[in-house]
């Protein structure tokens, strides 16, 4: 369990995360969503105690991290892919942490080839890909076969084969009864593969709840419509309280109605359409719209 | 890809890691990379060379004492210890330096978060490697000396101090380095600071000119280091040099750890 209670990290005049409370439960997995410098990063680097906090505490399982006396064995994580060394093996890497947690050595052979790098352990670390990179730092989280894990962004660079196999571990080790802590900045990506969610924007908490709840936020859910009759549509759908641009000269995109509505009104209208789409999901409506909403509160007040 | 489960689990978390599996890592860390062992064999190759060719053919008069070449003088010339003082600080800074450019110091630091025993786990490897390659260089060197110059009198005083007080010096330069490294976090930074601390000032400061300026001079490793192997120019007393060149390596590693302990990576 990972609980974060009133945490605040100033830089400078820039406040990156703004007094964030919520807990991070067993048995289940959670995203952390919010855009590009909402402060997740530097939220997960308190956690582990790598930033001090201006003010507020995080501790996992109950004890602040930096009292930890063999890391690896309590929290397992990926913060960044590159966080290694290029010039050094796969397998060397691996096998320095472990040493340094007193774990053992065959626990190495056993994580590369958990993530599928096992042909590759010998290789230096500079020739890898990203995806590759993702991997090698999810085996290193493993390492440690510990209660809690967390991974920023580990999606990024991994081929689709590679997203379907994260997914699938995540669920495995919140399963086991781990805390699995996911962060990313595209709802898509976890949207699948997660129970509950926490949301920032701009460093503060936007939401903390299960995915289902969120998603049901979504109040504006945008369509594509392409129509041989642009001008005639684009009227009646306002007349009907739908918001419409023209995205092109046949294709409109309208919010505030549903792909339900939208092809009543045009059948109505005898309105040949030739494609009625919803662009996004609900949840990534809904995300849009909450943060949209953190950087306009920003604005409003500086 | 199929999807078994995690094998083998561990048994029970173990409470910390022992110091011993610290320092292993590290020392795992040191030599899995190619550039610092390749760095340290050319160090060690080239002190050597040095002092078999000063055995050859003298050393500049302006590097240690005035009289008849002997041994002693051609292995511990200060000048020719210049390019291994450097070559330990640079591997000493390349400890750190090496972990905050590539962001491993993350990874390390959320292994192990308690990170005064990185610093010491690190200080203590350096230490070994530095040490090590001062002894390889100090005997060797000598023993090249020896075979090379068939002098009545091979050395001069106190031979084992010399070694000693060598393998005391690049451990030194390297705890300095490593200290740096933590403090400028960058490569380029922090290699200008040990070349100019260890090469730079050597040459420009010495323990003949005003009191000012031979205090300074006798307060560097160097100097020290001169005094204990009697080929250099120091002018403090026996006592005072080794202290002094302990107080480096202690004041280098409390920098080390607070520096690493009191700031985010």
């Amino acid at each position: 369990m990972i609980e974060i209670k009133e945490l605040t990290k100033r830089f400078g005049a820039v406040t990156a995360v703004d007094d964030l409370t919520f807990t991070v439960q067993p048995g289940r997995v959670t995203g952390f969503l919010g855009p590009n410098g909402a402060g997740k990063s530097t939220t997960l680097r308190m956690i582990l105690g790598l930033n001090a906090p201006t003010r507020g505490s995080a501790a996992v399982d109950g004890r602040p991290f930096r009292e930890e006396g063999a890391g690896l064995r309590r929290v397992g994580a990926l913060l960044d892919a590159g966080d290694v060394h290029r010039g050094r093996s796969a397998r060397a890497h691996l096998t320095a942490l472990a040493r340094s947690n007193g774990i053992p050595r065959e626990r190495v052979a056993a994580v590369l080839s958990e993530v599928g790098l096992q042909d590759a352990a010998g290789r230096r670390v500079g020739g890898f890909s990203l995806g590759m990179r993702q991997r090698l730092g999810i085996a290193a989280a493993l390492l440690g076969d510990p209660p809690v894990l967390i991974f920023d962004e580990p999606i990024n660079g991994l081929d689709p084969e590679g997203i379907v196999w994260a997914r699938t571990l995540f669920r495995r080790l919140a399963a086991e009864g781990r805390t699995v802590f996911v962060s990313s900045h595209v709802m898509s990506e976890v949207e699948h593969s997660v129970d509950h969610l926490i949301v920032i924007g701009n460093g503060k908490l936007i939401a903390d709840e299960p995915l289902e709840q969120f998603a049901a936020r979504a109040t504006r859910l945008s369509v594509r419509v392409r129509t041989h009759d642009p001008e005639r549509l684009t009227a009646a759908l306002t007349a009907q309280g739908g918001r419409v641009a023209a995205e092109d000269d046949r294709t409109l995109t309208v919010s505030g109605l549903t792909t339900l509505r939208i092809g009543e009104i045009a059948a109505d209208q005898r309105i040949t359409v030739y494609e009625v789409a919803a662009v996004s999901s609900a949840l990534e409506a809904a995300f849009m719209e909450s943060t949209a909403a953190s950087v306009e509160f920003r604005a409003g007040r500086s | 890809m199929s999807v078994q489960p995690l094998a083998p689990r561990l048994r029970g978390p173990r409470k910390r890691a022992r110091p011993a599996d610290l320092c292993a890592a590290e020392w795992i860390k040191f030599w899995s990379l190619r550039s610092t062992p390749t760095a340290l064999v050319l160090l060690v190759s080239l002190a050597l060379y040095l002092a078999a060719n000063n055995s050859r053919h003298g050393v500049l008069p302006m590097a240690g004492s005035s009289g008849p070449l002997n041994p002693q003088r051609a292995a511990f010339d200060g000048f020719s210890w210049l390019p291994a003082m450097i070559g330990a600080g640079l591997i000493g800074a390349q400890a750190m330096v090496g972990e905050y450019s590539t962001g491993l110091i993350r990874t390390t630091l959320a292994a192990v978060p308690d990170r005064c025993r990185i610093s010491v786990a690190k200080a203590a490897v350096v230490t070994a490697v530095t040490g090590g390659a001062a002894l390889v260089i100090g005997a060797g060197g000598l023993a090249l000396a020896v075979a090379i110059i068939h002098a009545p009198s091979p050395v001069d005083a106190h031979p084992m101090r010399a070694i000693w007080s060598s393998i005391l010096l690049l451990p030194t330069c390297a705890l300095a380095g490593m200290a740096f490294g933590t403090l400028v976090r960058h490569a380029a930074g922090s290699a200008t600071v040990v070349c100019a601390l260890f090469g730079f000032i050597p040459i420009m400061l010495r323990p003949t000119g005003n009191r000012w300026a031979t205090d300074a001079a006798n307060a560097m490793p160097y100097y020290a280091w001169g005094r204990l192997t009697g080929a250099g120019t120091g002018t403090m007393t026996v006592a005072v040099a080794w202290a002094t060149l302990a107080a480096w390596a202690a004041a280098s590693i409390v920098i080390t750890i607070l520096a690493l302990d009191r700031r985010d990576v």
